[in-house]
This record gives structure tokens, C-alpha cells and sequence, in this order.
């Protein structure tokens, strides 16, 4: 089933091993996975401007624009309805708190576990029988 | 190493792997500098921050790539971070001592790390960071409460669990006494435990310092084996004894899910504004970087190499086609395309260029802690000025720079400063500086190393040269002041330490020249007594590809790269002046040398004396104007290496090979004014002595402090 799928995800995180890591790794959860990468809030924003993603997968505390600001941003001016999934450090609940109240649909937590991010998106992009939306 | 990811492949492994040490490296390389940025300025808000989210970006990478000790070392380090500063504007210098170790100490991991080493011990460096904040009286983080307060999403794996009818268990290890890391045996017991359910937390946390800190550690989870299974896969020897399984019933208040995870659409509230620093927007002009391996990008240099002879060899088909009349058209059309090459090789090749070229920052920034350690180490007080960071040069140049730059660095704070009591004896400021500037000039990077030290003692430097055997005592007498300061380039005067110490200077200059040498380069030296020395390395901008004007005088032709050259005057004999019994141009009011090619390489003149053409070489504010017959053209030329007998001369650089399979030499202009201006003050010395003195130049003495 996760073969039918296309689904385009854009990954906010100011570290490229971590980019890498989610890119490596949304692959594995599904295979009709296109990945895009931004480096910060900013970048995000004018990616989102251009393209339509399925689900936005973001680090909280990044250069230039933070997760906060970006989801604030995407709920906010542009309006747009794409479900959002933080990415908070374990510890920083402050964090996550804030990325949920700004509008974010879920959370994952740093170390990333793949089950965990797997649940997280799936979920999210209302595939399988994971939990009913 | 953990090794959190079996679901990815060996090469997304790999691939992983190595952008996270370059990441990690040039994370550490950022934050060491930051950190020292803040020991000078502490009301450097960005700075902080940016020491910050350097930290927490590493911990976060390190973690997820499964190195867990430098996540848990890091994590330690964001604790003490709010000690570096005492609240009153003030830097707390053990606070950032202490820093700079466990940052050492996090590069020695990294290093263990890549190699597959395992990884070293780390307790003792946190030890130090913990007795360092218990000695503050700061609390150190005590392990969570028992009673779990759990998150919306361990609810929901609760709720899943329930749902599902899997039971839910609750298992407590105590970490068995010789195991050390037990961050690390913690990840290990959580992935035995997805192997056979689903972890939901565990108390304390797997990450941190909470977990190294406690005995023990305690796991809620979902599974479908039975309490004795699950003991037994628990039981990892040597890491964990006494488990302890039980049946849990899980969480209370469960059904209580406040904020759920599938609202969508919360509208926002205002967005927060966090601050952009400067290091935030440095952090975003990496962002768009991509990194390639230097062997891909010298494969394309090479190419782009070929590609100029291909386009030379083009241009004499042109020019042979143009003289046979028949081709008239053909050559036409061949010159036309000809042009069109030229343009695009010639952007393609700087392009090439381009990207192998990065700020000397990268070698400048490893120098605050160099100074700022062996300043402490000798005893002196020592400030480090550093200018022109941003001045780009040849990536591979940058690396071999480190060692030449770092000896004499090392060698101005060690033998060249004074210590503080015997400067302020002398009436200078306490504190030294120690100067290192980078700028570009007429197609080389120039960079000075000076500091305001005692100098070189020239006369001890002429003593201990004749004493080894190098110099003879008539060699000494007519030695110029500064031809003196250029003997401690020489290798049997470098090894001596008791130079060293009566002389200030000496260990191993022989090397710093030898390694510019190799790389094209030269390196000068100048010293006032009591005011301090200065040493100026010049090279090439980049290896491979130069712009060069063609010369030529009897049948030979020689190449200038065009950099070197401010202009070219077409002169007859009658507008020469003898000045000083020296042919000389006055251009502009100023005196211009003249020296001949031919005279400069000892081959018979040309002939044809009445006009010829002047080229205006200058290497800094020294000029001088180099006579040619002919003047061939102008081409970008590829830099071969030459062999020895060839360079003997010491004024040739290079060779190259023209599109008609014609070799040229490729002078090296700094040395061409160099041994004009040498000429000129040899006119006061007995000539056969310095002839004498630059015999030996062949076994490393140079004149007037230029060393091709």
C-alpha cells in the first residue's frame, strides 16, 4: 500500500546531518516519499509559497526563523493547511508546548526514534489505521 | 556506538556519517570561536546565542546519529553554559577554561568516532563540569519525579496499546557497577526494547546527564512477551543485573488528552520574534552550500587545464589557415570560434577557480586558542589582532599554511615577546600583539605575521652562523643588515636551541621556507631591535592557471603573469638615463631600474637595441622595469612544474606549453624585483663576496629575504 502512495514532504531543519537523517529515513516509512529540504523558517516559507506539500516536518530552534515563527507564518498570513510535525530535543518541553499551541499537529523528539516518526507520520498524512483522525 | 538507524543501507550510512563530521567539525571550529568571541567581548548577546545553538545543534546530531557520548558530553556543557558569565558583564575565565577542555574533549570523541575507535571516557571531564557547577552552588538537574507526567504522545501510545489489548509493563535495571557509560548501555537496553514492543519513556531520561548520574533506570512499555521473557532480554551482562518486570496499568488521567494531536488549523498568535543576530545570518549564508569532494573540483581544474592548450592549438591552426590563401575563410571562421572558446574557457576556468577558493578565515580562526594558550603557558600577556578574514585563497593552500603560520606564530609569543614586567621595564604596554593580516595583491595572497617584540638580534644570528660553519668571518663583513636577518632561514642554524634562546629566534625557519617554496611562494622577514619582527609570506592565488603576457628576447620567449605587470612602455635607447651607473626610466616623474632579460639569465643580447619595450613589474611599492625586445602577447597559460636546473635561476616559477608545442618559462616577477633592487645595493659591496655569499644559495641562504 505505501508503494501507491506520492506524498511531498519539506523537512525544516538548520542541520544537514539532520536533514539528511529525516530525508534517509521518511524514505524508509514510505516509499512514494519526495523529500525537500530547508535550511531555516525562511527558506521554508518561500518553498511553501512555491509548492504544495503533503506535510512539513520542523526543527524547532533554528537560525533566521524559528520553528515557532515559521508555523506562525504558516497558520498565520499564509493560511495554509498543511499538517506540521515539530521536531523538539527531549527535556525542552517548552519547546514542543510552543510549536503545538502555535498550530503544529504533532510532535516527534530528538534522538529520533523510527517508529516514533513513522507514527508521527502516518498520522499525520492519514494513511494506515493508526489512530483515527 | 549506537548505532540508532539498522533501517538505513551501509552507503546511506556512509553518506550520513561523513556529513555529519564535517558538520560536527565545522560546528566545533564555529563554537570554539564564538566561545572565544565572548571571552573578549562579553556583552556579545549574539555571540552567546550562537554558542548556544551550536551546542544544542551538536548534542541533537550526535544523538541521532547514535554517537551518544558526545550528546551526553554536550548536554553537560549546556548546563554550565550559564556560569560563563557572571551577570555583571563580566566573563568567568574558569568558566571558559573549563569550556575549551570538554570541547577538546568533544573533539576527541568526534575523532574516536569517525575512526570507529571506541569511544574514551568521558566521566572525567564531566566530573569536572559537575564538581565545577556543585562548587557554584548551581543545583545540578535531579532525576524526574516517578510518577510520570506523560506527554500527549506517550498517552497516545498508552491509548494505542490499550486499544489494542497489548499489555503494558513496567521494568526497572539497575546498571551494573562496572558499566560505565550509561547513557549509552541505556540506549542499548531500549533497543532490546523495540525489539519486542514499544517504549513509552523511561525515568530518567535516556539522554542527558540525569541518566549518568543515576543507578538505576526505569522503563514503561508495551509489549507482547511474557515478565520473564522480557527479564531476560534485559539482562545484558556486564551492563545491567537486577531487572525487575511488572505488570503496569498504565498512566492516570489517560482519557484527559488536553491538546490533542489532531487539531489541525490552530490559528496562530502572534509569532515570536527571536532575535537575528549576526552569527544567526553567517549560519544562513552556509545554508545554500554544497559541498563537493576537492579531488572532483581539481579533476575539472585539470580539465579546464587541457582544454586551454586544446584552445591555443585551435588559435595556431587559425593563424596558419590566415597565411595560406586559400583558407582565408576557413581561418576567418576558425578565429571567430576561436574568440567564442576564449570567452567561455576563460569563465569556465574562473568559475573552477572559484570554487576551490575559501576565506582565510579558515586557517585564521585556529589561532585565538594557539596564542591564547602558549601565551599562558610562557607567561606573557599576549593580544592577537587579526585582519582581513575574509580574503579568499586556494582551499589547498589554506591547509598547508597551518604549519608554516602556527611555527611562527608560536615562535613570535615564545622567543620574539617579551614577558609583561620586562616590557613595562622598557616602557612598551604590558600586552603584546601579536599581528596576522591577509590581503591580495597583484595575483598573490600576501599575509603578515608581525608582533611587537624584541626583533632579531642580527649580530648573535651572524655569530652563530659563522660559529656552525656556515658563514666564514670575511663572509659576515660584507653581509648587509638585512641579508643577516635572512640567515635564519638557514637549516644548520635552526637546530641549535641555545640560538633560540640568545637570538630569539631560529627553530626551524629552514622549513617555513622550504614549505612556501613548495608552494610557490616566498616568505621575507624584517625586524627592527626592540620593535618587533614582521614576516611577510606571499602566494600565488591559485596553482594551477595564470593570465600571462609573452616576451621575448633573441629566439627565447619567457612568460610575466599580467598580475605582476602595472604597464608596458615601448622606449628607444635615447629615453634611458644612466643613474648610479645604472640604466634607468623616469616615468612619471619617478626613477625606474631597467634590467634586461637577457642580462638576466647571462645569455647574449638580441641585437636589434634601437626600440624596445618595458615592462613595468612591481611587487609592492618596489618597481622595476624589465627591457624585452619583443613583446608576443597576451594568453592564459597552465603551470607545469619545472625541474631544477631550469629554476636554478631562482627567477622562473613555472612552465608552460603553448598551442605550438613551444615550452615557456614563466618568471617569477617577485624575485625579478627583488634581484634588481639586490643588484642596485650590491653596487656598495665588494661584488665577488656577494657572488660568494649567493653560492650558497643553493643550499638555502637567500638574498635580500626573497626565496623563490
Amino acid at each position: 500500500m505505501d508503494d501507491m502512495v506520492f506524498k511531498r514532504v519539506l523537512v525544516v531543519d538548520d542541520s544537514t546531518t539532520m536533514r539528511m537523517f529525516l530525508s534517509f529515513t521518511l524514505k524508509k516509512v514510505l516509499h512514494g516519499i519526495a523529500v525537500t529540504e530547508a535550511v531555516h523558517g525562511a527558506d521554508a516559507l518561500e518553498k511553501l509559497k512555491r509548492n504544495d506539500f503533503d506535510l512539513v516536518l520542523s526543527d524547532m530552534s533554528m537560525p533566521v526563523m524559528d520553528g515557532a515563527q515559521l508555523i506562525g507564518e504558516i497558520r498565520g498570513p499564509l493560511q495554509i493547511k498543511v499538517p506540521i510535525i515539530v521536531i523538539t530535543t527531549k527535556g525542552e518541553e517548552a519547546d514542543r508546548d510552543r510549536g503545538l499551541s502555535m498550530g503544529a499537529n504533532g510532535y516527534i523528539t530528538k534522538p529520533v526514534q523510527f517508529q516514533e516518526l513513522k507514527e508521527a507520520v502516518l498520522r499525520c498524512l492519514r494513511i494506515g489505521t493508526v489512530i483515527p483522525v | 556506538m549506537t548505532r540508532n538507524m539498522e533501517y538505513l543501507d551501509d552507503r546511506e550510512f556512509e553518506e550520513l556519517k561523513k556529513v555529519f563530521y564535517t558538520q560536527a567539525y565545522e560546528i566545533m571550529d564555529d563554537l570554539q570561536d564564538s566561545v572565544l568571541m565572548l571571552e573578549a567581548e562579553p556583552d556579545n548577546v549574539d555571540a552567546l546565542q550562537a554558542v548556544k545553538r551550536y551546542v544544542h545543534t551538536l548534542k541533537g546530531d550526535s544523538n541521532s546519529f547514535g554517537l551518544t557520548a558526545v550528546g551526553t558530553l554536550c548536554h553537560r556543557i549546556e548546563d554550565m553554559l550559564p556560569s560563563l558569565l557572571d551577570g555583571k558583564g563580566h566573563v568567568e575565565h574558569d568558566a571558559v577554561d573549563l569550556l575549551l577542555n570538554s570541547l577538546d574533549a568533544v573533539n576527541k570523541l568526534l575523532e574516536e568516532g569517525e575512526r570507529g575507535a571506541e569511544s574514551g571516557d568521558i566521566k572525567h571531564i564531566i566530573a569536572k563540569i559537575d564538581s565545577f557547577l556543585n562548587g557554584r552552588g548551581n543545583p545540578v538537574s535531579v532525576a524526574g519525579p516517578l510518577t510520570p507526567e506523560h506527554t500527549e504522545y506517550q498517552q497516545l501510545r498508552i491509548r494505542n496499546a490499550l486499544e489494542a489489548g497489548i499489555q503494558l509493563y513496567e521494568a526497572e535495571a539497575v546498571f551494573h557497577p562496572l558499566c560505565g557509560e550509561r547513557s549509552v548501555a541505556a540506549l542499548m537496553v531500549v533497543q532490546k526494547l523495540n525489539g519486542m514492543g514499544q517504549l513509552i519513556r523511561s525515568v530518567p531520561d535516556t539522554e542527558g546527564g540525569d541518566i549518568d548520574r543515576s543507578d538505576r533506570i526505569t522503563f514503561f512499555f508495551s509489549s507482547g512477551y511474557s515478565v520473564e521473557e522480557l527479564r531476560k532480554t534485559l539482562f545484558i551482562p556486564g551492563i545491567t543485573h537486577e531487572i525487575t518486570v511488572s505488570v503496569w496499568n498504565g498512566a492516570p488521567g489517560l482519557q484527559d488528552t488536553s491538546h490533542g494531536l489532531h487539531g489541525t488549523g490552530n490559528a496562530a498568535e502572534a509569532p515570536g520574534t527571536a532575535p537575528k543576530s549576526a552569527a544567526a545570518s553567517q549560519q544562513n549564508d552556509k545554508s545554500e552550500m554544497l559541498r563537493v569532494e576537492a579531488s572532483k573540483v581539481d579533476n575539472l581544474m585539470n580539465l579546464a587545464g587541457e582544454l586551454i592548450i586544446a584552445h591555443s592549438m585551435i588559435e595556431q591552426i587559425a593563424k596558419d589557415a590566415a597565411s595560406d590563401t586559400v583558407r582565408t575563410d576557413i581561418a576567418a571562421r576558425l578565429f571567430s570560434a576561436h574568440g567564442y572558446m576564449e570567452r567561455t574557457v576563460s569563465d569556465m576556468q574562473k568559475g573552477i577557480m572559484k570554487m576551490r577558493m575559501v576565506p582565510i578565515n579558515h586557517l585564521f580562526r585556529r589561532f585565538p586558542k594557539v596564542v591564547r594558550e602558549l601565551s599562558a603557558e610562557k607567561g606573557k600577556l599576549v593580544r592577537l589582532d587579526i585582519s582581513g578574514r575574509e580574503t579568499e585563497l586556494d582551499k589547498g593552500i589554506v591547509d598547508s599554511l597551518w604549519e608554516p603560520l602556527s611555527h611562527i606564530i608560536r615562535n613570535a609569543i615564545d622567543h620574539g615577546m617579551e614577558t609583561p614586567s620586562d616590557r613595562r621595564t622598557i616602557g612598551k604596554p604590558e600586552e603584546g600583539v601579536v599581528a596576522l593580516k591577509a590581503f591580495h595583491e597583484a595575483g598573490y595572497i600576501v599575509i603578515e605575521a608581525s608582533d611587537d617584540g624584541k626583533g632579531i638580534d642580527t649580530g648573535t644570528l651572524k655569530k652563530k652562523a659563522v660559529e656552525n660553519g656556515l658563514l666564514t668571518e670575511q663572509d659576515i663583513q660584507v653581509l648587509p643588515d638585512s641579508g643577516a636577518l635572512d640567515l635564519i632561514f638557514l637549516p644548520g642554524l635552526s637546530t641549535s636551541e641555545t640560538v633560540s634562546e640568545t637570538s630569539g629566534r631560529g627553530i626551524g625557519m629552514d622549513v617555513v621556507k622550504s614549505t612556501l617554496k613548495g608552494m610557490k611562494g616566498s616568505v621575507e622577514v624584517e625586524s627592527t631591535p626592540g620593535r618587533g619582527t614582521k614576516f611577510t609570506l606571499r602566494l600565488p592565488l591559485t596553482l594551477a592557471v595564470i593570465k600571462a603576457l609573452l616576451i621575448g628576447t633573441g629566439d627565447r620567449i619567457y612568460a610575466v603573469p599580467v598580475s605582476a605587470v602595472t604597464e608596458v612602455a615601448r622606449v628607444m635607447q635615447s629615453d634611458l638615463t644612466t643613474i648610479n651607473g645604472k640604466d634607468s626610466l623616469v616615468l612619471r616623474d619617478r626613477i625606474i631600474s631597467i634590467i634586461r632579460l637577457h642580462a638576466l639569465f647571462g645569455f647574449p643580447d638580441g641585437g636589434d637595441r634601437k626600440k624596445q619595450f618595458i615592462l613595468i613589474v612591481g611587487i609592492g611599492d618596489k618597481k622595476v622595469g624589465l627591457m624585452v625586445e619583443r613583446l608576443i602577447g597576451q594568453q592564459e597559460i597552465v603551470i607545469k612544474a619545472v625541474q631544477d636546473q631550469y629554476a636554478g635561476s631562482g627567477l622562473i616559477t613555472g612552465a608552460s606549453i603553448l598551442g605550438d608545442g613551444r615550452v615557456v618559462l614563466i618568471l617569477d616577477a617577485p624575485a625579478v624585483v627583488r634581484k634588481a633592487a639586490e643588484e642596485e645595493s650590491a653596487k656598495f659591496r665588494v661584488r665577488d663576496r656577494t657572488t660568494m655569499i649567493g653560492d650558497r644559495e643553493d643550499r638555502g641562504v637567500a638574498r635580500r629575504g626573497i626565496l623563490p
